[in-house]
């Protein structure tokens, strides 16, 4: 009996010491897939976004074949809700628990900055979706896709005072960083006097008390960073009959809110990183390729997310396949491609890029769309 | 001064949008005990369904009649599947209408995509009138008529009927009304269907000024919330006051002090709570 006991303790002993052997042995990094952290926005402010930025990075995966230089590719998705404390909680999973080899957004600037903090000590590259304050650029791994927010606009400011002629220009938009960033941006390149700032809170429903505080300039430059906010502004703004100009930078309000609008939105001269309306080969494959996958056209939402993802695609087929951290972000900042929205490529890992000068226009009875006038390269702005 | 007025009459017709989506509320949480925050999510089922209704073609009343009902009804059906069996379990209550929050956002996220609609005011109700050099919309002086006539309607109803005598009996003390006779659960489904109706209604009719949006759920609830506490549950003049009160302190806030924007709201609110604790209007709920 004594005997059974000690043989069965063997045996025992013997199994935990062979399971142990495959953890010790090393496994080659190339046969394990490529997996790809995506912060998304399914809820929270930003709700709907969550779900475009979704349907832009698979196209891209399934363009791909999901694998690049021979390995599988896995797409990890996690929601931020819109909050910085959650989307660092979801950042840490994807790191600690997924092992992923990059993170891709999150769509908010505040919670980009949770999320860069965490992620640059950690040498993980992170990849913006669309443009941010410059001051990410303070966490090492992180790339600003299109750009940065005053870098964005300098030529958009440019536009309205040496074409459009506008001399005195008030601003509205949240009371944010964004908000405060692009209006520097602008500034950087308008040649004129500012005569208000007339921020709204966030959460603003109303903004009839807003146009008035805006004073009485040339021009009324504004910003929003969501879709309803957008719609409403335009759509109070029309119904009071205000005589001043509007210009919006469309960064995150995006051209699906004009049949909302209907003719409200007719004669807006905006400035957007991306529109379906761009002329070139790869975007209109980009296009329709879209259109049969999800019955619609893509907006700058779902092109920002679809090249954040390509530029990710080209740093692993530049490094053959190597996802070691150092090595992606290398690859990243000597990246030169074609992209959907014209030639990208990094300078100090900010995106430098055409960005498109628009104004809204009737393509037929209940479609409106952007009207491609101007465009030009964004910028690194000097501090 | 033309300022003055136009700040003045958007303050009139905001707070008379809040007085629709709080007296909902109050009247529910007044009459029933349930605290429904899910309140905001049929604001937004009613700002859809009309919305998309007067899209086909159809009256904008019709439109309206058609988001008050469809809200209504998916109020009827939570209401027998879930509230029925949460009597004064105020915890269980505010997990489950939170919940419902997600469900019916995600519904319409769903049914109706990410973007966000505008309503449209009927033609007989569009335009503007002068006010000095600035244009002010006809719908919006149309708004403060129609939250005026529906709170005169809801005040005689509550103050002149004999079933408005029974809810406010039934809302002092319950065990003396059923005593008496009174089936009060029916009156409770009744109550319950209307505070929704009217939430659903609120949602079409704000729809021309706020849009229908994803975010309803939670920011107009937060709206709901502040109009009832301040105005003082339970009854349609608390909420009048409560939605006036909070709409011209808002506009005036904002207008004045954009910086402020945020907080001039909760401040009153905290202030108005240091001194009534129940609300302006407010009756001592047991």
């Amino acid at each position: 009996m004594r005997l059974m006991k000690y043989v069965g303790l063997a045996v025992v002993a013997t199994l935990m010491l062979l399971a142990l052997v495959p953890a010790c042995a090393p496994t080659p990094k190339v046969a394990e897939p490529v997996k790809i952290g995506a912060l998304l926005s399914y809820t929270g402010p930003a709700a709907g976004a969550g779900q475009l930025h979704e349907m832009a990075i698979e196209l891209r995966l399934d363009d791909a074949g999901w694998e690049v230089a021979g390995r599988k590719i896995e797409l990890i998705k996690e929601d931020t809700e819109g909050k910085a404390d959650v989307g660092l909680d979801k950042t840490r999973k994807l790191v600690e628990r997924d092992q992923v080899d990059v993170v891709l957004g999150p769509l908010q600037s505040d919670v980009a900055f949770a999320v860069g903090s965490f992620l640059a000590p950690r040498g993980v590259p992170n990849i913006a979706y669309l443009v941010h304050s410059g001051f990410l650029l303070e966490y090492e791994t992180v790339f600003l896709t299109l750009g940065e927010d005053k870098g964005q606009v300098i030529g958009f400011g440019h536009y309205l005072s040496h074409v459009l002629g506008y001399k005195t220009i008030s601003f509205t938009g949240p009371d944010f960083i964004a908000s405060y960033e692009l209006s520097k941006g602008v500034m950087m390149g308008f040649e004129g006097t500012v005569v208000k700032e007339a921020w709204f809170p966030f959460g603003t429903m109303d903004f009839a008390p807003f146009f008035t505080a805006a004073g009485k300039p040339d021009v009324l430059w504004s910003f929003f960073t969501s879709p309803p906010d957008a719609l409403r502004f335009i759509d109070q703004y029309r119904e009071f009959g205000i005589k001043t100009p509007l210009v919006i930078t469309h960064i995150e309000s995006a051209e699906p809110i004009l049949p909302a609008l209907g003719d409200k939105s007719l004669g807006i001269i905006g400035q957007t990183p991306y529109t379906w309306r761009i002329d070139s080969d790869i975007n209109r494959r980009f296009v329709q390729a879209f259109e049969n996958k999800y019955g619609n056209k893509p907006t700058a939402f779902e092109a920002s997310a679809y090249i954040a993802t390509s530029v990710f695609l080209e740093a692993v087929k530049a490094t053959g396949g190597d996802t070691t951290p150092e090595k992606i972000i290398e690859a990243l900042k000597n990246i030169s491609m074609d992209t959907i929205a014209g030639p990208l490529h990094f300078e100090n890992r900010s995106g430098v890029v055409p960005t498109y000068v628009v104004e809204t226009a009737k393509l037929a009875e209940g479609v409106y769309a952007f009207e491609i006038i101007d465009s030009y390269i964004t910028r690194i702005p000097e501090e | 001064m033309d300022a003055w007025i136009v700040n003045l009459l958007n303050g009139l017709s905001i707070g008379l949008i809040l007085f629709l989506i709080g007296a909902g509320l109050s009247l529910i949480l007044g009459v029933m005990g349930i605290l429904n925050l899910a309140h905001g999510a049929f604001y937004m089922v009613g700002a859809y369904v009309g919305v998309t209704v007067a899209g086909e073609g159809a009256n904008f009343w019709l439109a309206a009649l058609a988001g008050a009902m469809a809200a209504g009804l998916v109020g009827l059906i939570t209401e027998r599947l879930f509230f029925r069996h949460l009597y004064k379990q105020l915890n269980e209550q505010v997990l489950l209408t939170f919940g419902l929050i997600y469900i019916i956002t995600n519904l319409t996220l769903w049914i109706w995509g990410p973007w966000p609609k505008m309503g449209t005011p009927p033609p007989i109700l569009s335009g503007s009138i002068g006010i000095g050099d600035i244009s002010f919309p006809v719908y919006r002086l149309a708004v403060i008529v129609i939250g005026l006539v529906i709170a005169i309607c809801l005040w005689w109803f509550q103050e002149k009927t004999r079933v408005g005598a029974i809810i406010r009996a039934g809302m002092d003390d319950k065990e003396m009304t059923t005593g008496l006779g009174v089936n009060y659960g029916l009156i409770s489904g009744a109550v319950f269907f209307s505070g929704i109706f009217i939430a659903g209604f609120a949602g079409f009719i704000g729809a021309p000024i706020l849009g229908a949006f994803l975010g309803a759920g939670i920011d107009i609830l937060l709206l709901a919330l502040i109009v009832v506490v301040v105005g003082g549950m339970g009854s349609v003049q608390g909420a009048l006051v409560g939605g006036i009160t909070i709409g011209l302190i808002d506009t005036f806030g904002k207008a004045i002090y954009p910086g402020m924007g945020m907080f001039t709201i909760y401040l009153v609110m905290i202030i108005i709570l240091l001194f009534r604790p129940s609300g302006l209007l407010g009756r001592k709920v047991t």
